[in-house]
């Protein structure tokens, strides 16, 4: 038996008109404003601990400086630098792509954080 | 459900014939038994929760291929690229050919590919994210490009090309059977619009209309050996002994009894091809090297003490020993991060552990991904005094022992997961074991040369000697030496002994790539020459102290171009193309001269 999703099919699978009409005013509402904003913060959370869980001893470079003398600490935040940033744009990628996947263009109803977090019962459109 | 045309012409729809039990494989036609649970299910097509009533539906299907009649008028591509809106650098199927004889008497054999829908589908297990499912229902291999998240190892692993990587949507996709198609009775796009009745298609080991044979083999058609594929042959026109691709593939084929390829050419001028060293495999070429040098690197700095080398104790050297262990978490994650974004989908790099039961891919990522943990814990604990001192005396110790050890044994099995990678039935010339003897050789070799190195340099400074502790580090990469160089003597003899793709790549390195592989050859045995002399004569510190750095450069540059060669000589079983089309001369050509900017021509840029 298929479940009810919290998150709605996406306003481009809505082709009539009046029922989209309905949809946009809903999507504006201040209410599904907010729970996008906190699906972005739920999404930031799971891949930045998903991308620590996998690279933290990148970031043990930093704290390395603690080791050694003075004059190496510039050696590791050449390291650290362009880790970052790879870091960063890996991590944007991946909250950019759930977030178009499961949140833009969609109306989130109660229970919609679980599903987004544990991708479970997502629609297929 | 497909919406079928309002009079579909007979040669459309799906026959409904008698079968074997078992095909030629020994596998069942019948792909699950009556009463199965998997049965009776929807494929979900676009949404669509309807189920096909096809009576065959739980039998393999596979494609019938007349060469015979092929005319190679690529209708068969087009219907492919219409139905399923592919780009013009894409193709599911494709139309490839042979040619041989002489004026008047010339001969052309024309071969059109899809996937095969094999029993053994490799590129179902080589697949890390699990994108690939065989499914019950005619016996399709789909696959989901949302899934996938563009490593295209399945590329590499399929002997026929099938799987299509897409380099600007970032992931692989192939042919799906036209399953739609196939739930509403009607026969794959491609063979609907093969005009010379060349194309069909049905279940497996049946005899279609106007077909008298069913052979597995075909001249230029790869053996059905490797994944045991669903696809059967009739070509009885007479061929030439000897036929050729028309594309720069270095391939000919012996037709009588079909029996296989062999390089075709030998005695070619040799040259640099410095130029073709570059692919898009480069990132694979610093990941492995560098993930080689940091495991052997970390194994010499972790066991050497335990073995006698006590100069590479933390004590010894407070600054050049947590610059060598951090700086070893910095080029992994280095190497790691390249690898990363070679990926069609780099945010989607956590999919890679999704096939540890399956896939080499998923068993690699995880091997580095344990040893880069351990090496992070050792750091923390050991490199970080101040962290230790945190916990007891004991507790600490014993951590620091364990992460070390548990180190050691990942790196170990990573590189051996490493190996596994390559060893793949499709591609020949990586399909031995000279790949882990060069594996754990670089290990040896790049390992000692930074560990060496730097703790020469370390010695120097505090004024120390240096000499008698770098003996057992010279020791240890002349025998990477010995180990790389004994690997590639006997894949030399393999390749010059088998025929095929082996053997055309053994032609490629000795001819195009010739002048590169004989300097990678000496600088191997040249390094191993000034280790030698290192080991012997230890009185002669100063020329000790030059042969040090003499050895360890050659060592470097052996090991890269040895890497880039490996990635760069590799010919895969794949179909033969045409002059333009699959032809990765042409597409280097039209890198080259711009063609890539029109998308018409389908080749684009090589960004990956």
């Amino acid at each position: 038996m298929k479940h009810k999703s919290a998150i709605s099919r996406p306003l481009t699978a809505i082709e009539n008109n009046f029922e989209r009409a309905v949809f946009l005013s809903n999507y504006h509402s201040s209410k599904q404003k907010y729970r996008r904003l906190k699906a972005k913060c739920l999404l930031s959370i799971k891949h930045s601990l998903r991308g620590l869980l996998f690279s933290w001893p990148l970031y043990l470079l930093p704290l390395s400086v603690l080791a050694l003398p003075e004059n190496f600490k510039f050696l590791f935040v050449l390291f650290l630098i362009p880790g970052l940033s790879v870091s960063a744009m890996i991590l944007q990628k991946g909250i950019q792509e759930d977030y178009r996947h499961m949140v833009k263009d969609r109306l989130l109803e109660c229970g919609y954080l679980s599903q987004i977090l544990f991708k479970k019962n997502l629609p297929d459109y | 459900m497909f919406q079928p045309r309002p009079r579909e012409p007979a040669y459309a729809l799906l026959a409904r014939v008698d079968h074997a039990r078992k095909n030629r494989y020994g596998q069942a036609i019948e792909t699950v038994p009556k009463h199965s649970p998997l049965r009776n299910q929807s494929l979900n097509i676009n949404n669509d929760s309807a189920i096909g009533q096809h009576p065959d539906r739980y039998k393999q299907h596979g494609f019938y291929f007349t060469a015979d009649n092929c005319i190679a008028c690529h209708a068969c591509e087009a219907a492919c690229s219409e139905k399923n809106d592919l780009p013009a650098h894409i193709a599911f199927r494709s139309v490839g050919y042979i040619e041989g004889g002489a004026y008047p008497a010339y001969q052309r054999l024309n071969i059109s590919m899809a996937c095969n829908h094999c029993d053994d589908p490799v590129c179902l297990k080589g697949c890390p994210t699990r994108a690939y499912t065989k499914f019950a229902e005619y016996g399709a291999v789909l696959q989901d490009p949302d899934i996938c998240f563009g490593c295209g190892y399945c590329t590499w692993v399929c002997p026929y090309n099938a799987p299509q990587l897409d380099t600007q949507a970032g992931h692989v996709s192939k042919c799906n059977m036209c399953v739609d198609r196939l739930e509403a009775g009607l026969k794959p796009a491609c063979v609907s619009a093969c005009l010379a009745g060349a194309l069909d298609f049905g279940v497996t080991e049946t005899r279609p209309a106007n077909r008298s044979r069913l052979d597995s083999r075909i001249p230029g058609f790869p053996t059905p050996d490797i994944t045991h594929p669903n696809i059967r042959f009739q070509q009885t026109r007479s061929l030439p002994e000897e036929m050729r691709r028309p594309d720069s593939m270095p391939l000919k084929y012996m037709t009588k009894n079909n029996a296989g390829a062999s390089a075709d050419g030998a005695a070619a001028d040799k040259r640099w091809g410095f130029k073709r060293l570059s692919t898009r495999e480069n990132p694979l070429v610093v990941f492995t090297l560098v993930s080689q040098l940091v495991i052997g690197a970390f194994l010499i700095l972790f066991l050497g003490p335990m073995a006698g080398l006590t100069t590479l104790s933390a004590d010894n050297h407070p600054v050049a020993w947590p610059l060598l262990l951090f700086g070893l978490i910095g080029a992994q994650t280095l190497a790691l991060v390249l690898s990363t974004l070679h990926l069609g989908r780099p945010h989607r790099f956590y999919r890679a552990f999704n096939n540890l039961k399956y896939s080499p891919v998923s068993r690699e990522v995880a091997g580095i991904a344990v040893f880069y943990n351990f090496l992070g814990l050792y750091a923390l604990l050991g490199g970080l005094p101040m962290v230790s001192a945190l916990l007891a005396d004991g507790l600490s110790a014993g951590l620091i022992l364990c992460s070390g050890f548990g180190a050691s044994l990942a790196g170990l099995v990573a590189l051996y997961f490493m190996h596994s990678i390559y060893r793949i039935p499709a591609r020949p010339f990586w399909n031995h074991w000279y790949v882990l003897a060069a594996f754990y050789g670089n290990m040896l070799t790049l390992g000692g040369v930074i560990i060496g190195s730097v703790f020469i340099a370390a010695q120097i400074s505090q004024g120390l000697a240096w000499l008698d502790e770098t003996r057992l580090i010279a020791a240890i990469i002349l025998a990477g030496l010995c180990l790389e160089g004994l690997g590639l003597w006997r894949h030399a003899i393999y390749l010059q002994s088998h025929s095929g793709e082996s053997q055309a790549s053994h032609y490629q390195q000795c001819g195009p790539f010739g002048k590169t592989y004989w300097l990678r050859n000496y600088a191997i045995i040249g390094a191993a020459v000034m280790l030698i002399i290192y080991l012997l004569a230890p009185a002669l510190s100063g020329l000790n102290l030059l042969l040090w750095p003499a050895a360890a450069i050659t060592i470097i540059i052996s090991a890269v171009l040895g890497r880039a060669l490996f990635y760069a000589v590799v010919i895969p079983t794949t179909m033969p193309g045409a002059f333009f089309w699959k032809n990765k001369g042409f597409e280097e050509h039209a890198r080259e001269s711009g063609l890539t900017q029109t998308t018409e021509t389908g080749i684009l840029a090589d960004s990956h």
